[in-house]
């Protein structure tokens, strides 16, 4: 039943058959409307991805975050692990541009320099942004993400109108850099024009982790609601 | 004497250089002063006319004192405290300049001493510079509280010296002052020192001999030699031979002589105004309309483009006085990251901040100003707009970086941007610091080092949170594991002796917790 669906290739991955109905559908496929599911969503210039340094999420969301797209991350309390989530597609981001900034929006808390010193992350790339109120957080995200010099722009956001949200997406499919949005959970049921969203949820410790002083396991459960390429499902990380 | 040295050769050493006892020519082979003959003192007029404004009490002057009462100034001078300076009524009482304050106190309990301020002072003397401006262009600051002034082409306006004088006396009716001219400026400055109201025509004056030696303000040990040679006039000091004095006291201080006595030429550094950009506009009617206030600035800006043009210079921080109703003002303050010569990005700035102002009474005014200035880094634009050179692109990505950050300063404030650092301190709390974003690396060894840094664990041995919390919060209950003790900050009475913990917590997430003397309290999260 899948084949009926996919469109006839031939061994290039050109589109057979009349020549301007074929440039026609190519030209709607380019489109980012359009969502292509399957192995020829790489295809696509607006499916860049960066990769995650967890394989089983980059399995789940067919080649890792999106970048030049607005990601959702739900968390019930701030501060729990989603930093640590992103910190290697971070560092690994940084490594190619080494002079660019990452700003950091409304953090909950204060970002503890020597502890992203040790994990690899230069703390001179950061840029933080303590914001009033939620106005000026997606204003301040957005400015980050219009001006080319930050490569990834972090914001903990509570209420966001999905007009903001479409703003904010805007810029990042614009300017090509990532926008990460946290927000509290309650919002995952409004709709939004993300390109992927997911429910984080720290999860307990099990019988037989200790706790110990040393790096002991920490169990990311992820949820993807929403992906635009790839599907929705579960997966647990252990960070 | 002279002649018979310059004559003898200079025989090549025959011992190694280590155990070679110097020759009496090696000895004086660098001073040079010794080759040059001495030149007679030229009995004509000279050109110039150095007046020297010396203010005797800057220091006590300065500083806000009753006058009524006794002052004086102390400094310090090695380990001891003397008295710098003292007021009349304080000197009637026997308080002398020189003496240890602790005989001072004893002399005179009720005696009020004030540390001495030089950067007053220094203050003081550039306004004074300022003022002085005004009766000639060519005005020197010398030492800590003299001016130096070439008034000879000024004599005529203010009708001869006498009345050059008298206009001065009247204007620094609040200092106490004493004037002295000589055709040189170091003998100008001798002759105030020497608190006389000397004027002299020629340096071969009998009145410039006769000064004592004191006036030189040369080191003790050196004023002590005088003693000891029984010198007690420069007029002695020139009758001594020059080989002998340069081999003596050192050739600069011979060099200070014959500057003195017009045998050298003496350059001193001209005193230049600061330069500072001051624009007012006044408006007929005032006004509250917000547009109308922007497009003021805008005209001002374009003012202050062309006035950082002409003299090359850019601009790293610019003042916005509003002057309202009432005598009431408002300030807006832009402080730029780079300085800047163009003006769009300083607009934009400029219209932010405006979005946040609120005005509460009319603008009768508008008034730009700016007052310090850098440089400014020429970029040709043809060459960016031909695609440039390899090393441009970082250029802009820094510039965008900068950018971003004022615009965001400029509507949050200051204080709510900014990046952080690491410190070296064991005590967490202090190991991390805010500091200006970094746009731009400048350490290439750091970007090579970088890579390797996450696969050395060495580094990664000190388990820290990524999240920190302003302060510690106190939690209830009681935690096991393996501690990390930090005991650190005895120094600066900030000492902690903590017992750091990391647990996981019920919820999933993962804390760091310490016990402390008083309790055990939460101090960060991970992740």
């Amino acid at each position: 039943m899948a084949d009926s669906h996919r469109h006839k290739q031939d061994s290039n991955g050109q589109l057979k058959g009349n020549p301007d109905k074929r440039k026609q559908l190519e030209r709607l496929l380019q489109s980012p409307a359009v969502r292509l599911a399957g192995p020829n969503s790489f295809k696509n210039g607006f499916n860049k991805t960066t990769p995650s340094g967890f394989p089983e999420l980059d399995r789940l969301l067919q080649g890792g975050w999106p970048t030049a797209a607005l990601t959702e991350i739900f968390v019930d309390r701030y501060g729990g692990g989603e930093l640590r989530l992103l910190l290697p597609s971070l560092i690994d981001r940084l490594s190619s541009c080494p002079d660019a900034l990452i700003a950091c929006v409304a953090p909950p808390y204060v970002p503890y320099a020597p502890a992203f010193h040790g994990s690899g992350l230069e703390p001179s790339s950061l840029l933080l942004v303590n914001a009033v109120d939620d106005k000026e957080a997606l204003w301040a995200m957005e400015q980050a993400l219009q001006s080319s010099a930050c490569v990834a722009v972090l914001g903990w956001v509570d209420k966001a109108s999905g007009r903001c949200l479409r703003r904010l997406q805007l810029a990042a499919e614009q300017s090509g850099s990532w926008a990460v949005a946290f927000r509290p959970p309650q919002m995952r049921t409004r709709q939004s024009v993300a390109a992927l969203r997911i429910r984080l949820k720290p999860l307990p410790a099990t019988q037989g982790v200790t706790n110990t002083g040393g790096e002991g396991p920490g169990f990311l459960q992820l949820d993807v609601l929403k992906s635009r390429a790839g599907h929705p499902g579960r997966v647990c990380l252990q960070l | 004497m002279q002649r018979n040295l310059a004559k003898r050769p200079v025989k090549k050493p025959l011992l190694p250089a280590s155990r070679r006892v110097p020759r009496q020519a090696e000895l004086f082979a660098d001073i040079e002063v010794r080759q040059t003959p001495a030149v007679p003192l030229r009995k004509s007029r000279s050109e110039h006319l150095w007046l020297c404004v010396h203010f005797k009490s800057l220091a006590l002057e300065v500083l806000e004192s009753e006058a009524g009462r006794p002052q004086a100034v102390t400094t310090s001078c090695g380990n001891k405290t003397l008295i710098l300076m003292a007021n009349a009524v304080a000197c009637e009482q026997g308080i002398a300049a020189g003496m240890p304050v602790n005989s001072a106190l004893a002399l005179l309990p009720e005696l009020q001493l004030h540390e001495r301020d030089e950067r007053l002072e220094n203050e003081a003397l550039q306004s004074l510079a300022v003022w002085a401006v005004g009766f000639t262009p060519v005005v020197s600051v010398t030492g800590a509280s003299g001016l130096l002034l070439e008034v000879r082409g000024s004599l005529q306006l203010f009708g001869g010296l006498r009345g050059l004088l008298s206009q001065m006396q009247d204007e620094l009716y609040d200092h106490e002052v004493c004037f002295a001219s000589a055709p040189v400026p170091q003998a100008a400055i001798w002759m105030a020192t020497a608190g006389g109201d000397l004027h002299i025509r020629d340096v071969a004056d009998a009145e410039l001999k006769s000064l004592p030696v004191a006036v030189l303000n040369w080191p003790d040990k050196l004023q002590q030699q005088f003693v000891r040679m029984g010198i007690a006039t420069l007029g002695d000091c020139l009758r001594l031979p020059r080989d002998g004095f340069a081999r003596r006291f050192g050739p600069e201080r011979l060099l200070e002589l014959d500057k003195g006595f017009g045998r050298m030429p003496d350059l001193r550094l001209h005193y230049a105004e600061p330069v500072l950009f001051d624009d007012l506009y006044e408006f007929d009617e005032e006004t509250s309309d917000y547009d109308l206030l922007l497009n003021v600035l805008d005209l001002q800006l374009e003012k202050l483009r062309t006035f950082l043009r002409q003299r090359q210079f850019a601009v790293e921080h610019l003042r916005i006085r509003l002057l309202q109703r009432g005598g009431a003002g408002t300030e807006i303050e832009i402080g730029l990251l780079e300085p800047q010569h163009q003006m769009q990005g300083v607009r934009e700035l400029v219209r932010l901040r405006f979005e946040r102002l609120y005005l509460d009474s009319p603008v009768e005014s508008v008034i730009l100003e700016a007052t310090s200035f850098a440089a400014a880094e020429l970029s040709s634009e043809k060459h960016s707009a031909a695609g440039g050179l390899p090393g441009d692109q970082t250029d802009t990505d820094s510039g965008a970086g900068a950018r971003l950050v004022e615009r965001l300063r400029a509507r949050l404030g200051m204080e709510r941007v900014y990046g952080i650092g690491v410190v070296p301190d064991h005590r967490p709390e202090r190991a991390w610091l805010k500091a200006n974003p970094a746009g731009r690396k400048n350490h290439g060894a750091d970007n090579q080092a970088q890579p390797s840094r996450i696969a050395e664990p060495g580094v990664t041995s000190l388990l820290r949170p990524l999240w920190m919390l302003d302060k510690p919060v106190p939690v209830a209950g009681r935690f096991t594991g393996e501690p990390e003790r930090i005991e650190s900050g005895w120094w600066d009475g900030d000492d902690v002796q903590r017992d750091y913990y990391v647990v996981n917590h019920d919820s999933g997430q993962r804390v760091w917790v310490f016990r402390d003397k008083r309790g055990w309290y939460l101090h960060g999260l991970f992740g």
